[in-house]
């Protein structure tokens, strides 16, 4: 099995949390018995995550902030899924979860625009109904979850998607690890390295302000109208990059996200301040690890139009490490009127 | 192995085999183009096409031998022998073997051609009974389910004109024949579908001159050479300007048979003659009926399930003929199906097919001995009529279409016996497909394809419409449409073009009920949508439950209502359409007075049914509640609205359906007002703030909790004073003002010292744990969680008892828990990490 890390376990967290931008994570529970009893659900239960879109995120607030960043739906999933898999599904609390595949879509885009917005109280809420259908059952202990999500912004509908998750028992993960670790090591052969040092792609190409966000390297192009661009993380922010040496979902999600809008920007003239991904769907393949290049190949399809007459840009992608594919998307870069 | 490609391709492994068709619809392609084309050889450049006209791929050769390939295996499972050497590769491509006994269009020319040369010989009988076949063969256009490639479209214009040179053979055997009357209505029908085809004008204006309706036959030249002149800038032909001048003279010749032309064979003779007796005893006993049915309808779309069962039902058994009673609820497509079962069941009765309307004074074709005729009774009202037909000899069939059930109609008992078939809306699928059934519309805006039919109501007359909405107006998407249709008191006024009106529809049936009925339909109407039960529907009619089951049940009989068992016992439903159309009739015939009081039964009987508020299974749907509460606001009864409001919030909280909560709540505030309930302007402030507080908008929260503080302790209700400190305390605790918070939670538990306030404690005591968490004191938070767990036993809330119990537990055992449970089922989590902190301690290989 192949999976990519989003790791999605939190910190051991302080007893009331009474952070400024708190969230609300409310249980609609389909039955009462499962949740009186505490016993573990077998099937399907229902969430809302609800919460004032950031203002002052180091990354998300980063650039031009037309629109608000839709990885806020991804960073979501990859938190609450887990979450809600130990405490609501009986998933043993030493089992790793994994995000191995992704999508969403934004139905509204105007409801994302973030110039403009921020009527009412604050800068405006995001709310979150996540249904979660435990799959793969064993021994009365779902394996998977399989994660719908509908977006709200401030009562507007304004997406949907899906994640899948893995959890994996600890043994297995760490043999996961190892055996990915030992096939890197073991075919020198395919090693792919960039020639010299990657030099940083411009901020403003790539839809962030500061040089500390980018996280790709100025691309390359062949005759094919490929874009290839590394990945980067020395002097990338530590917002971005995990302390562990890892490869963190967040780092390889934006990378995807900043590959898109570049290849959407130079190759169909799309501007990358108005831009965000209408569509992406992401599969992660396998692990990766910092401390061996990663690059990413973008390909951009034709200069289209949404059904709103904006200009679209679908863009596929695959990062690989060595060789060997890490994770592959397909994006839709969209550019507002 | 038969094939049938005169409507939606079939192939049938055998005589009884259900029909099946190739899934893939490049497949269907190959083998339409080929039947089409039978016995002759398609090259495969022309193959290739068809199937992709306009840029085949750089693989095509290679795909369509693996689709001949798929092709054959497919012919084989279905029939190992007979498929042998069906397909055979031909230079420079491709053929299918078939004769008339295998392929319906071969069939069809035989049958045309035998018609062709009976009317030639002057054998008009026999020539409308062959040509009669030949059209009957006809179950929509020529591969109806297929895209028209070239090839296709050249045969389908070659093959519409031959069906309808055979139905004008078979129309002018049968004038000759002195059926005149008999064509009336199937010739307008044909005039509808071909308005400008002379013959059948000229037809139709024979038939209603030889029927006595001189006028009506100038009017029907009259409107074709309006068409004409329009679309055409042309006069009609000859031939027809003759015919006109006939009738304008008043010519008698024109009204024998014959008209005026010279018989040519003796039996003619015989029944042409000026004698008076008319033909039918002529041609009697042996004439057959031929084919008089609408056309089959090219829109029509799915009920496999349905017409399999109904054509099972109609093949003659032994002993006696067959007798179905198809029924359902109006615009259910009770017709259409019947006309497309007796389409496609042409073979099992070649003596003739024929529909009549049952309110016509036309007399129906009486059975006769030997004859395997098809009767159609369309839309019974009542048994008299069904009975003078039973019993059907063998090999005849009666098919009745009612909106009734028509229960007590006894008939045979055996293979004879009356059958009944109940027709229900379209599964989804159907309705999607009608819906694209016409090509406009985008199949792949699914979601917004199954919205626009599912507020249909997915009533096929509903999705008939909506579809040819969308056709005749395509700047309007299906999304678009769905969102007009959102709007309740508007969706009948949508569902209406031409001749088709819902509203109407529904009119037209309301009207055939009794006077009582049609009161207990209105008053149904006032119902929230959903299921009740006969409990309620006595409630809302002001009646005893045994006159109550006879008013649903006669609205069941009559197909307007649904009835089902539930393990509780029966359940009622009015199809939401229904459900509409009756509001707005109750709403234009009844006195204000009789419309409140109903509310009023309907409110009480909602609210004895939901039982006491905070009931965690509460025996009625929360929505159904929110229509209520709506409902008694609507009719000024401002206690119920509170009450039945109250009684949701609930269900609401459980469910976090906000819009709901915030909606319900707001009008039960304004009904309080409007009566100056001080004490329920307090309870319903303090869940209009805990709403707030849940969906984290703060400053309104505290609006809502101190405008309840003051309404609580102006009425002097010390609880709810508790419970809105509790909650402006938790507000002080979220923003990190824990001594506010402090002060607060003293006051409150001083509030809700006395007696019989043990859910203000319980509450206080749930926020100073989170306090106390929030100082960083895991203990004392033990203390009041606690507390908590005797207060909820005194309560008897095992919700509450639970929360506590997991609390208790969260503080001693490891947890994963990113943040705290403050209330059952609500958490308050950090704000979203950035990744590289958040995974800044996570478990590499399983590490805590």
């Amino acid at each position: 099995m192949t999976v990519q890390h989003i790791q999605t376990t939190p910190v051991r967290p302080p007893h009331y949390p009474h952070d400024e931008g708190a969230r609300h994570l409310i249980h609609c529970p389909s039955s009462w018995e499962h949740y009186l009893l505490d016993a573990p659900s077998l099937g399907e239960e229902h969430f809302v995550l609800v919460g004032d879109l950031p203002v002052r995120h180091p990354l998300f607030n980063d650039g031009p902030g037309y629109f608000h960043d839709a990885q806020l739906a991804t960073e979501a999933v990859t938190e609450i899924g887990a979450f809600v898999g130990h405490h609501y599904f009986g998933i043993p609390e030493d089992r790793t979860g994994l995000i191995h595949r992704f999508s969403l879509e934004l139905t509204e885009l105007s409801a994302w625009r973030a110039l403009g917005s921020g009527a009412g109280e604050g800068a405006g809420r995001i709310a979150t109904e996540i249904t979660a259908v435990p799959a793969n059952i064993m021994n009365e202990v779902p394996r998977c979850l399989e994660l719908r999500l509908e977006l709200r912004i401030d009562d507007v509908p304004c997406g949907r998607g899906s994640a899948g998750l893995i959890f994996l028992m600890p043994k297995l993960y760490r043999k996961h690890l190892e055996t990915s670790r030992r096939v890197l090591r073991e075919t020198p052969e395919l090693a792919d390295r960039p020639d010299g040092h990657p030099h940083p792609a411009r901020p403003a190409e790539v839809g962030r302000g500061r040089a500390d966000n980018v996280v790709v390297s100025e691309p390359a192009t062949d005759a094919r109208g490929r874009y290839s661009t590394w990945l980067l993380s020395e002097g990338v922010s530590p917002v971005v990059v995990g302390l562990q040496g890892e490869l963190t979902g967040l780092h390889l999600l934006e990378a995807l996200r900043q590959s898109a809008v570049l290849a959407a920007g130079r190759s169909a003239g799309l501007d990358p301040g108005r831009c965000t991904l209408a569509a992406s769907e992401v599969d992660f393949r396998a692990q990766a690890s910092l401390d061996l290049p990663l690059r990413c190949i973008a390909v951009p399809g034709p200069r289209g139009h949404d059904g709103h007459g904006r200009p679209a840009v679908p863009v596929t992608l695959t990062v690989t490490q060595h060789r060997r594919a890490v994770a592959e998307a397909r994006l839709t870069v969209v550019q507002d009127l | 192995m038969k094939f049938n490609i005169l409507g939606p391709l079939e192939l049938l492994a055998g005589p009884e085999a259900r029909p099946v068709s190739p899934g893939a619809t490049k497949l269907r392609v190959v083998l339409g183009t080929l039947l089409v084309h039978a016995n002759q050889v398609v090259s495969a450049e022309d193959l290739i096409d068809e199937l992709w006209p306009s840029a085949p791929p750089r693989t095509a050769t290679t795909t369509l031998q693996v689709y001949i390939s798929q092709l054959r295996k497919l012919l084989r499972t279905l029939d190992p022998v007979g498929s042998r050497d069906l397909v055979e590769t031909r230079a420079p491509g491709y053929a299918v073997r078939a004769s008339a006994a295998t392929l319906d269009v071969l069939r069809f020319e035989e049958l045309l051609l035998q018609g062709q040369q009976a009317s030639g010989a002057g054998d008009f009988a026999a020539a409308a009974e062959l040509c009669g076949q030949a059209a009957g063969l006809w179950r929509g256009s020529l591969l109806a389910d297929l895209p028209p490639g070239l090839l296709l479209q050249q045969a389908g214009r070659r093959l519409a004109e031959r069906r309808a040179t055979a139905l004008d053979e078979r129309v002018r055997a049968e004038l000759r024949l002195g059926r005149h009357r008999d064509l009336v209505a199937e010739l307008q029908s044909l005039v509808a579908e071909h308005p400008v085809r002379e013959e059948f004008h000229g037809h139709l204006m024979t038939a209603y001159y030889r029927s006595g309706r001189q006028a009506e036959a100038l009017r029907v030249f009259g409107l074709l050479r309006s068409s004409l002149r329009a679309e055409l800038g042309v006069e009609p032909g000859p031939r027809l300007r003759e015919l006109h001048l006939r009738i304008l003279r008043g010519d008698t010749a024109l009204l024998r048979a014959d008209g005026g032309e010279p018989a040519r064979t003796a039996e003619h003779r015989a029944g042409d003659g000026e004698s008076g007796s008319g033909p039918a005893s002529a041609e009697a006993p042996r004439r057959p009926l031929g084919s008089r049915l609408p056309p089959a309808d090219p829109l029509f779309t799915g009920r496999r399930t349905e017409l399999a069962e109904l054509e099972r039902l109609l093949r003659p058994g032994v002993g006696g003929g067959a007798a179905v009673i198809l029924s359902g609820a109006p615009g259910v497509g009770k017709t259409a199906l019947a006309v497309q079962a007796a389409h496609r069941l042409g073979d099992l009765f070649p003596d003739g097919r024929v529909l009549v309307p049952a309110e016509s004074a036309a007399p129906a074709p009486g059975w006769q001995a030997e004859r395997r005729v098809l009767l159609i009774l369309d839309g019974a009202a009542g048994p008299g009529r069904i009975r003078s037909l039973l019993p059907v000899p063998p090999g005849s069939a009666l098919l009745v279409t009612s909106r009734r059930r028509l229960a007590g109609l006894t008939g045979p008992s055996g293979p004879a016996a009356l059958r009944g078939l109940v027709l229900g809306v379209f599964a989804a699928d159907d309705s999607r497909r009608l819906l694209t059934a016409r090509g406009s519309q985008d199949q792949s805006d699914a979601a917004a394809l199954d919205e626009l039919a599912s507020l249909c109501g997915h009533l096929p007359l509903a999705v008939r419409i909506a579809a040819e909405l969308l056709t005749a107006r395509p700047h309007w998407s299906p999304k678009w449409l769905a969102r007009q249709l959102h709007t309740e008191a508007e969706r009948l006024d949508w569902l209406r073009i031409g001749d088709l009106d819902l509203r109407g529809r529904f009119l037209t049936t309301s009207q055939q009920l009794g006077a009582a009925e049609q009161e207990v339909l209105g008053l149904l109407g006032l119902l929230p949508p959903g299921e009740f039960d006969l409990a309620m529907a006595a409630a809302l009619l002001g009646a005893d439950r045994p006159a109550a089951l006879r008013a649903v049940e006669e609205l069941v009989d009559a197909s307007l209502l649904e009835a089902y068992r539930t393990p509780t016992g029966v359940a009622y439903r009015l199809p939401e359409l229904l459900r509409l159309f009756a509001a707005g009739r109750l709403a234009e015939t009844s006195a204000p007075g009789e419309l409140a009081a109903a509310a009023e039964r309907m409110c009480a009987a909602y609210l004895a049914a939901a039982g006491s508020a905070g009931e965690l299974d509460a025996p009625v749907r929360a929505a159904a509640l929110v229509r209520a509460a709506r409902t008694a606001y609507q009719h000024d009864h401002w206690q119920y609205t509170v009450r039945l409001a109250e009684a949701a919030g609930p269900l609401l909280e459980r469910d976090a359906a906000w819009t709901d909560w915030a909606r319900t709540h707001r009008l039960a505030l304004d009904a309080a007002e409007r009566c100056a309930d001080l004490a329920a302007q307090a309870r319903l402030s303090r869940s209009l703030g805990d709403l707030a507080w849940q969906r984290r908008r703060s400053a309104e929260a505290r609006e809502y909790y101190l405008r309840a503080r003051a309404l609580a302790q102006s009425v002097d209700a010390p609880e709810e004073y508790a419970l809105t400190l509790v909650g402006l305390a938790q507000l002080e605790l979220d923003e990190g003002r824990l001594s506010a918070a402090a002060e607060l939670l003293g006051a409150a538990l001083t509030a809700a010292a006395g007696p019989g306030h043990s859910r203000g404690r319980y509450e206080a005591n749930r926020v100073l744990a989170l306090l106390a968490l929030a100082h960083d004191a895991p203990s004392a938070a033990a203390g009041h969680f606690a507390e908590c767990l005797d207060l909820a036993g005194i309560l008897r809330d095992r919700r509450l008892e639970a929360y506590a119990r997991r609390s208790l537990r969260s503080l001693t055992g490891p947890t994963a828990a990113p943040g705290v449970e403050l209330r059952p089922g609500v958490w308050r989590l950090p704000p979203s990490r950035p990744a590289g902190t958040a995974t800044a301690a996570s478990r590499r290989g399983g590490q805590r």
